[in-house]
């Protein structure tokens, strides 16, 4: 069943299909090697609309003590015309750790700005991963039942979770 | 904060989780040639939600445990332990 030639279907927003920049690939291999997740690693900016989003939660409580130990997300705002590919933006990772951070009791814990930045490769390499073995058991099932319209679904996620946690 | 208040950040964090995921999936997807359903996006949200949770309360606990109050990389090579090849993945993006 050729599933590359299927074309995609449209959803609410539009298709985003940003141009990979060259020798900016990180491929997960031995164990992995079927399902070559191409993690992309260019996670140095993301685009405005992203940012908007993450300061919009981050503005809500700026009551919170913590901070930042080197502003980070703020900072490395350039002026790329070019679309990175999309990744979880930093600033919403410093916000959900803090988040999570916050609930318990004790003293305060700070995140460096690099730890920061290998949380946010952690994760999207995390999400690849998923998306990559959703793929995997989608075309599993669809094979065996010999039909099956190609579209992931929660169940393929469900099958594949308890690996790929035992993996992260 | 009240818990009301707590309520609707963790709503809007999770919104923006949502939509970052929203973002990546379709990427991937159609770099793979498939569809994924909306629940899928909302499962593996949730999914990412959980491990930020988990993530968050191993780094706090490496950072203390090594006397510290910052969360340095170190820490986060270290949540990788068991993986060798994620921590390949995060050491060439640390380099970099």
């Amino acid at each position: 069943m050729p599933t590359a030639a299927k074309a995609p279907v449209k959803r609410g927003r539009p298709a985003f299909k940003p141009p990979r920049p060259s020798g900016s690939k990180a491929k997960r291999s031995k164990s992995t090697s079927q399902q070559k997740s191409a993690a992309a690693t260019n996670i140095e900016s993301s685009s405005g609309s992203d940012d908007d989003i993450a300061s919009h939660a981050a503005g809500k409580s700026s009551d919170s003590e913590i901070e930042l130990v080197s502003s980070s997300a703020d900072a490395a705002e350039p002026s790329n015309t070019q679309d990175p590919p999309p990744v979880v933006p930093p600033a919403l990772i410093t916000r959900l750790l803090y988040h999570h951070l916050e609930k318990e009791q004790g003293d305060k814990m700070k995140i460096g700005r690099e730890a920061n930045m290998l949380v946010g490769k952690y994760l999207d390499t995390f999400v690849r991963e998923a998306i990559a073995r959703a793929a995997f058991e989608r075309n599993q099932a669809d094979e065996a039942t010999g039909s099956g319209d190609g579209f992931i679904e929660v169940e393929d996620l469900e099958k594949l979770v308890p690996q790929l946690l035992l993996d992260f | 904060m009240t818990d009301a208040e707590d309520q609707t950040v963790e709503e809007r964090l999770k919104a923006a989780l949502w939509f970052s995921v929203g973002k990546i999936v379709d990427e991937e997807a159609l770099k793979l040639g498939v569809n994924a359903s909306p629940q899928f996006i909302g499962a593996l949200t949730e999914l990412l939600w959980t491990q930020i949770g988990n993530v968050s309360e191993d780094l706090r606990a490496f950072a203390r445990h090594a006397g510290r109050k910052t969360i340095s990389t170190d820490d986060v090579l270290l949540l990788t332990r068991r993986n060798e090849d994620l921590a390949k993945v995060l050491r060439s993006c640390l380099k970099r």
